[in-house]
């Protein structure tokens, strides 16, 4: 572990003012607190509001996940877990059933989570409403008044010209019946697993200086029309590592006569099921 | 049999050490030294100072060095490392007014008290590259008589008296601070300065020329130039007054800028402002048009341009802000592609099937 | 100050962490009792565990309000040494408001809101209780599985009336901490309370 600097990076100041707009995220599901995000030792954009997030809540007992895209070996998630290890000397883990905190970047685990377990995600623009309004002034209002008419304008948009709704991910979602939040890019064949999630669900947006929670057992509902219901995607061929037909999956290109095939995004959940089936 | 890509934490380690290798360059050419950088790159270092929010010449040279050059690069080192520093407290204000000069021009005055003082500038160099000069050692310059009281008034301070520029805003309490708050919309002045002064000098330039071209035209004049020494102070609790706790080199850019005047104001003439660490003397004009730009709110002045948008301006100012989400690009998104490419195709799919019925 | 101030955290980061990790988990799971036991002691009448959440919370940039039960030069002292937070005298301006089941609903009527576009700039409650016993109540809402059944001692029918409006007020409203000399339970605003008998 490297010393000089405190555990967990962040000084003790920067820490409480997170952890106080971290209780309010939970007190008020899916609304955006706002809080004085700092620069970190690593880019706005690479994850820095997850980081602070997972800086502020790690105990020295915790065992720590971090996954990009599902896998555990990217780039990025290799780099944020290494700066943990480094920082805070945690144990890790790529197995979702012995993490207690996962912070993840694009994907939530296809394992259902538990109780004891809390889900950090890196967000990269927390405003649902902000490609329909760019100004803060005004998305803030809308939230103030409930007043979402512009995503359902938009929504319906789509169905009109496409026929169907035209997000594939950060799917809009409305939050204990309150605000629509956005649930970071996942794809929307994972917004299902947000809702009534059993783990705590903390998002942090650095750049964006935005942290905004969803409680366990919490109603998270896609937004969608009574003709037109929120469905996922699907695939047509299962995982051609280990043959699972429910999980999300990535394309793979093999080679330039346009040969490709599908593999599941969740590296961990993939390798156990292949381990079972062995 | 097709196995997963592996080895994301090999392949960073051999990164880190070709970039080292990349850094040093060839290692038959002596290694450039910090000091050298920062005697020699004097402006690079007072641009990572200003934008790294950081006044620290050494750590400037040493950030200059790490990123190669890259200045956002090290203005990014300069604020991630300031961040984790402690807060004693805040200075008193610097009074600009007793600033030690080595440089102060007035383009609005032929003269003024304390004269024009051309000091360090390229402004009337000839830009012909001097392959010789840079070898040699240039010889010592006459400054003029030692005891020249170099002190002097502001130049909008003497135009003031006659009540022909509005003064000089002093919003009582305590100025904001946008590294300890996120900053909120619509914000207030001091916030507004500070968050230029953070910002990219490119953009500020970029938003500052566009009022000149008639982008929320402000007919600006440059009022005052002023680039020295300015002592710093402190007031430490436990002692209840102030001491000197050291100098720093500024450059403050006073702009002078046309006012038609409103319902409860007659015509005068209005301010915009710029300041920077060092000798950051574009930085500062650019601030100075954007601050006075972004002043329609508060002069009840109509809002077209977008150096007039606060909103825009301030959400986009900050390169560290701007390079991060840029460049996270470069990241995986494969996920999310894929689902768009799901999405396009069923997309396609149907288009095309509803193409074929109604050929049938 | 008093001539022997008592220490706070052993270890400042892990201590807070770990304090931190139990009031997360708290306000996460409404009504859920969990012991809340710092590595120093506090001056009474302040709970230990009151004084594990203002060290991990409180600072210069929180006003901090105190029942006159609490309002001890001892405890004042500490508070003000541990965490920097201006003692506050109007309750109407504190971040976080110490209180005991006699001033509860005074302080809780009397606490921030927070407005329509910052329901965060709201105030938190921390309040003392002997134990969790007593009050049976019945809670819902995000972070509870179906329903979750809830004591605890001490608060009257005003408070509890109060707590009602406070969740009327959704997403506006203050959150509460119940603290037990060791042990801890948060009601934030978004829990709906039902007391036995009540339909």
């Amino acid at each position: 572990m490297t010393t000089g600097y405190n555990f967990a990076y962040l000084n003790e100041q920067t820490k409480r003012m997170i952890r106080r707009a971290l209780l309010k995220a939970v007190a008020i599901p899916g609304y955006q607190v706002p809080f004085a995000s700092r620069e970190m030792p690593m880019p706005y954009g690479w994850g820095t509001g997850g980081v602070q997030v997972t800086a502020s809540i790690l105990t020295p007992g915790d065992t720590l996940k971090v996954i990009d895209q599902g896998a555990d070996d990217t780039t990025n998630a290799v780099s944020i877990r290494k700066f943990f290890v480094r920082t805070a000397g945690v144990a890790t883990t790529e197995e979702t059933e012995k993490a207690s905190i996962i912070q993840t970047r694009h994907r939530v685990p296809e394992a259902s989570l538990r109780e004891d377990q809390i889900l950090v995600y890196q967000v990269p623009i927390p405003e649902p409403l902000r490609f329909l309004e760019p100004r803060e002034t005004e998305t803030r209002k809308m939230h103030a008044l409930e007043e979402y008419g512009i995503m359902h304008v938009k929504l319906y948009e789509d169905i009109a010209r496409h026929g169907h709704i035209a997000t594939a991910y950060a799917y809009p979602a409305k939050v204990n019946g309150r605000y629509v939040f956005d649930p970071s890019p996942i794809p929307k064949f994972d917004n299902p697993k947000l809702d009534d999630c059993a783990a705590l669900q903390l998002f942090g947006a650095g750049r964006e200086k935005r942290i905004y929670a969803v409680p366990p057992y919490t109603k998270v509902t896609s937004l969608d029309f009574e003709d037109h219901p929120f469905s996922v995607q699907k695939w047509e061929e299962p995982c051609a590592l280990c043959g699972s037909t429910t999980t999300y999956l990535d394309e793979i290109i093999l080679d330039d006569k346009g040969k490709r095939m599908f593999v599941c995004s969740d590296t961990d959940h993939c390798r156990k099921a292949q381990e079972k089936a062995a | 049999m097709y196995v997963a890509v592996k080895g994301g934490e090999k392949a960073i380690d051999a990164a880190h050490r070709l970039l080292g290798e990349e850094r040093r360059g060839n290692p038959d050419i002596p290694e450039i030294t910090t000091t050298q950088i920062g005697e020699q790159l004097t402006l690079a270092v007072d641009r990572v100072m200003t934008e790294g929010s950081l006044y620290d010449r050494e750590l400037a040279a040493v950030a200059i060095k790490q990123a190669r050059g890259d200045l956002i690069e090290a203005i990014f080192l300069i604020r991630a490392s300031r961040t984790t520093l402690p807060r004693y407290g805040y200075s008193t204000p610097i009074e600009t007014s007793d600033m030690l000069i080595r440089r102060r021009i007035s383009a609005a005055f032929k003269d003024m008290p304390g004269g024009q003082i051309l000091g360090p500038t390229f402004d009337y160099t000839h830009r012909l590259l001097e392959f010789e000069a840079s070898e040699t050692p240039a010889a010592p310059v006459e400054t003029g008589p030692a005891d020249l009281d170099r002190t002097m008034p502001r130049v909008l301070d003497l135009i003031g008296a006659e009540g022909l520029i509005e003064a000089a805003s002093s919003t009582s309490g305590e100025p904001g601070d946008l590294t300890r708050e996120p900053l909120a919309f619509p914000a207030d002045r001091d916030l507004r300065l500070q968050s230029l002064v953070r910002g990219d000098e490119g953009f500020l330039l970029a938003l500052g020329y566009s009022t000149q071209r008639g982008y929320g035209r402000s007919h600006p004049f440059a009022g005052e130039i002023r680039y020295g020494e300015v002592a710093v102070s402190f007031t430490p609790e436990e002692l209840g007054f102030e001491i000197e706790i050291g100098a720093i080199d500024i450059t403050e850019c006073e702009m002078i800028n046309q006012f038609k005047g409103s319902a409860g104001v007659p015509p005068q003439f209005t301010r915009g402002y710029g300041l920077s660490f060092g000798q950051c003397e574009r930085k500062a004009m650019s601030m100075a048009l954007v601050d006075r730009a972004l002043r329609v709110r508060e002069l009840d002045e109509e809002q077209t341009a977008p150096a007039q948008d606060e909103e825009f301006v301030l959400s986009h100012a900050d390169n560290v802000q701007a390079t991060g989400f840029v460049e996270h690009l470069k990241l995986p998104h494969y996920v999310d592609f894929q689902a768009e490419l799901e999405l396009l195709r069923r997309l396609r799919r149907e288009a095309q099937g509803l193409d074929q019925e109604a050929a049938e | 100050m008093s001539t022997e101030l008592l220490s706070g955290f052993t270890d400042q980061a892990r201590g807070s962490a770990e304090a931190f990790r139990v009031m997360l988990d708290a306000m996460a799971q409404p009504g859920r009792i969990l012991p809340l036991k710092p590595d120093f002691a506090a001056p009474a009448p302040l709970f230990d565990s009151t004084a594990a959440i203002c060290l991990t919370l409180c600072d210069y940039d929180t006003p901090l309000w105190l029942d006159d039960s609490l309002r001890e030069a001892a405890v004042i002292d500490y508070l003000r040494f541990h965490t920097g937070a201006r003692i506050e005298n109007d309750s109407s301006q504190a971040s976080f408001l110490l209180c005991t089941p006699a001033t509860a609903a005074e302080a809780l009527a009397r606490a921030s809101i927070g407005n329509a576009e910052y329901p965060d700039a709201s105030a938190t409650l921390v309040i003392q209780v002997p134990d969790f016993s007593g009050d049976r109540l019945t809670l819902k809402g995000p972070g509870i599985k179906d329903e979750r059944a809830f004591t605890t001692a001490g608060l009257d029918a005003r408070f509890w009336a109060l707590m009602d409006e406070n969740h009327q007020l959704f997403p506006l409203g203050r959150d509460v901490y119940f603290a037990a000399p060791q042990e801890i339970a948060a009601l934030p605003r978004s829990t709906q309370i039902k007391r036995e008998g009540q339909a």
